[in-house]
């Protein structure tokens, strides 16, 4: 396979493009013109699975004594349409690109070894080389669930009432077990946290404050339970209050941390809006949701993101830095990736994206938390929220670089990945 | 086992805390030190173990002297330079360099590690966390350049692209450096300042036309015969933008098309670009 790959240019030779080379060497021989292939590297592909297979061809009409008709001779002759099954069952839309004519170039997704690999990678115990990633537990349930969803694998379910393929229900049952296999799991990688804030800070926010409040109602009905006296007159001599925060960790036990806490709560929206029956409408799913098969894992999702709400957001607010002191920048936040841990634009996202999701940012709008009729101090200003956009915007530009991309840190080089964290959040705090 | 346990790391920190009182002794930051680089090894690029030097050093910093703290620095700065013989492009590596140079403020490390990145840039001038902390360093964290070191930085720019001008880092810095200048310069609001700053960006286009010319008229070798570069004409598409006169921009939009064509994974983006331009010199000149 001859490949005529334009190899990247240069006058002077250094590490860094001997580095080059060296990789474009190694990469050559899988940058194939697909064009220039022979008909049997062609086929090796199609039984791969990576080329379409090709259609079959019409034969000429032959006359059968037996055909009165004259259909019988006639096969297949015209399906250069969109949608083509192959032998795996698998509708493939390469000809919807090219307006019904078929592309034999047109490289597929591998989705059934895609799936199995995913599948199997959230089933079958992981080798003693994985305990590297024991603090990633979520991580781990987000990638492959993540993937899935994409791959379409938890589209389409049967009702539990359709007896016509038992397998089919079968295969249903596997996946909304999967799901709430998967909420239990992420449900023990949290770890509750006492976070202490100002009575100012508990007061001004309606969100601190409103947890502020739950918390007291759960530790009066605690001590009237246990006859105890309330003991917790004494935090009103204090100039702070202590909060039961939460958030996810790498696995059980581990302290609360943004990346973890990330992964688990886009793992929980996904299997929650699997369980909304409003996603399935190709499948006259009946009026009342609890026959979707994910309902109940659905609802489970939902439940564990919602009692966990508060808690994660007084969580993301304790992280909060002032880097004005760090860095210099006037009136401007970043935020820890955890209590005692590294501070970077990536928390900054981490943590953003779930609050968008959970409606912890304030809308100028609407904003449920301060129509709590429970506390008198819903008559707190809206943008009494401690996540100030304004000041987290500021430190997020203030890790742009001389490139145009961004840095971990203000002044630390551009970066791919940081680069990503910063611009979506900017597009989150602009929405 | 798992160098990732960021309970552990922190569980650890406690321990050394409360064992010390409520801080930690010389020797044991000292001890934790080498544990971490022990560790350090086999995973350059755990965010957990650069953390762990981060919060040890800090308290060293905190409550060393001038003259302690700055001594510990080049310490640590050794330890680092180590990891980038390994790695010369660490990101986590780098950033620590940052962290403890801006940490401190030191006058003498500031100017030393325009001595460092200057070293790494020779060894690998397409080493981009080179050409970085070099901007990092001349700027001491603070704003723009002054002119005169403006005039000195776009200069050392040029000299790493006449030294391979298909070298993406040299022209990214001289755009920087330049983009710099222009943006104080309008802030401001001077006259004089600005006139400055067009004839820094005009004196800087007639280098570069001169470099594309003899590349094309002069290629250094037969392999180097008609490969576009593309690295110089889109900074120079970056020049000619901000120069913005009527011909400065026409010439540009010309570049843009050529640059849809030879660098064709960028077409969409050169073509954006071409838009944006043109649309900037019919407001400007066509009133």
């Amino acid at each position: 396979m001859k490949s005529n790959n334009p190899r990247s240019h240069y006058l002077h030779e250094t590490p860094s493009t001997i580095a080059q080379s060296e990789t474009e060497d190694e990469v050559s021989p899988f940058f194939v013109d697909l064009t220039l292939l022979n008909e049997s590297n062609l086929d090796h592909l199609r039984n791969v699975g990576l080329l379409p297979p090709l259609p079959v061809q019409p034969v000429s009409f032959i006359e059968d004594a037996n055909d009165s008709d004259g259909e019988d001779g006639l096969l297949l002759s015209d399906q250069n349409t969109s949608s083509m099954e192959d032998a795996a069952g698998v509708i493939s839309d390469d000809a919807a690109d090219n307006h019904g004519e078929f592309d034999p170039y047109a490289i597929r997704l591998l989705r059934e070894a895609h799936t199995s690999y995913l599948v199997n990678a959230l089933s079958t115990p992981l080798s003693k080389g994985f305990v590297s990633l024991d603090a990633s537990h979520p991580w781990m349930i987000y990638w492959c669930l993540h993937s899935l969803d994409l791959l379409s694998y938890f589209d389409h379910p049967t009702s539990s009432n359709n007896h016509d393929d038992v397998l089919m229900d079968v295969d249903v049952m596997q996946k909304a077990d999967l799901l709430m296999r998967i909420v239990s799991t992420l449900d023990s990688c949290w770890t509750e946290l006492d976070v202490d804030f100002s009575i100012e800070d508990v007061m001004g926010d309606a969100r601190l404050n409103l947890l502020y409040q739950q918390q007291q109602q759960q530790k009066q009905q605690h001590n009237q339970q246990s006859n105890n006296q309330d003991s917790n007159d004494k935090s009103q001599d204090k100039s702070y209050t202590t909060t039961k925060a939460g958030g996810f960790g790498g696995g059980p036990s581990q302290m609360p941390h943004c990346a973890p806490s990330y992964a688990a709560i886009l793992s929980l929206s996904i299997i929650a809006s699997l369980g909304s029956p409003s996603r399935d409408d190709e499948n006259n799913i009946p009026q009342s949701s609890s026959h979707h098969p994910y309902h109940k894992a659905g609802l489970a999702a939902l439940h564990s993101l919602s009692s966990k709400r508060l808690q994660l957001y007084a969580f993301y607010v304790s992280l909060r830095v002032n880097a004005s002191e760090l860095y210099g920048v006037t009136n401007s936040t970043a935020f820890r990736m955890q209590h005692d841990g590294e501070v970077d634009v990536r928390a900054t996202y981490c943590l953003l994206a779930p609050c968008y999701l959970l409606g912890l940012l304030d809308d100028e709008n609407d904003n449920d938390d301060t129509h709590h009729h429970n506390t008198k101090e819903c008559q707190i200003k809206k943008n009494s929220n401690l996540l100030k956009v304004l000041a987290i915007t500021r430190h997020i530009a203030s890790c742009q670089t001389f490139e145009g991309g961004f840095g971990a840190e203000p002044q630390n080089e551009a970066h791919g990945g940081y680069t990503f964290c910063a611009l979506a959040a900017l597009r989150i705090l602009n929405s | 086992m798992n160098a990732a346990n960021y309970t552990v790391w922190h569980y650890r920190r406690r321990i050394l805390m409360e064992l010390g009182g409520g801080s930690i002794n010389e020797e044991a930051i000292e001890r934790d030190l080498d544990f971490a680089d022990d560790l350090g090894g086999t995973n350059p690029k755990n965010y957990q173990l650069w953390y762990h030097r981060r919060a040890l050093l800090e308290i060293r910093f905190h409550n060393a002297s001038d003259d302690d703290g700055a001594e510990a620095a080049q310490r640590e700065l050794s330890y680092v330079d180590r990891i980038l013989e390994d790695d010369s492009k660490n990101y986590h590596a780098w950033s620590h360099r940052q962290w403890i140079i801006r940490t401190l403020d030191n006058p003498s490390l500031w100017k030393s590690e325009i001595e460092y990145s200057h070293t790494k840039i020779r060894e690998d001038p397409r080493n981009n966390s080179a050409w970085s902390q070099r901007w990092f360093a001349t700027h001491r964290g603070k704003v723009a350049f002054a002119s005169e070191l403006a005039d000195e930085e776009a200069h050392y720019a040029r000299c790493g692209a006449e030294l391979d001008p298909y070298n993406e880092s040299p022209w990214r810095y001289l755009i920087g450096v330049l983009m710099e200048q222009w943006r104080s310069a309008h802030k401001e609001g001077n006259v004089g300042e600005i006139e400055k700053v067009n004839g820094l960006i005009s004196r800087n286009i007639t280098e570069t036309k001169q470099m594309h010319q003899s590349l094309e008229i002069n290629p250094p070798s037969e392999a180097d015969v008609n490969v576009p570069c593309v690295s110089l004409m889109s900074a120079l598409v970056d020049l000619l933008e901000i120069y913005g006169n009527k011909s400065s921009l026409d010439e540009a939009t010309t570049l843009c098309k050529t640059l849809i064509e030879v660098d064709r994974v960028r077409r969409k983006y050169w073509h954006k670009r071409e838009v944006d331009i043109r649309k900037a010199n019919e407001n400007t000149h066509n009133k």
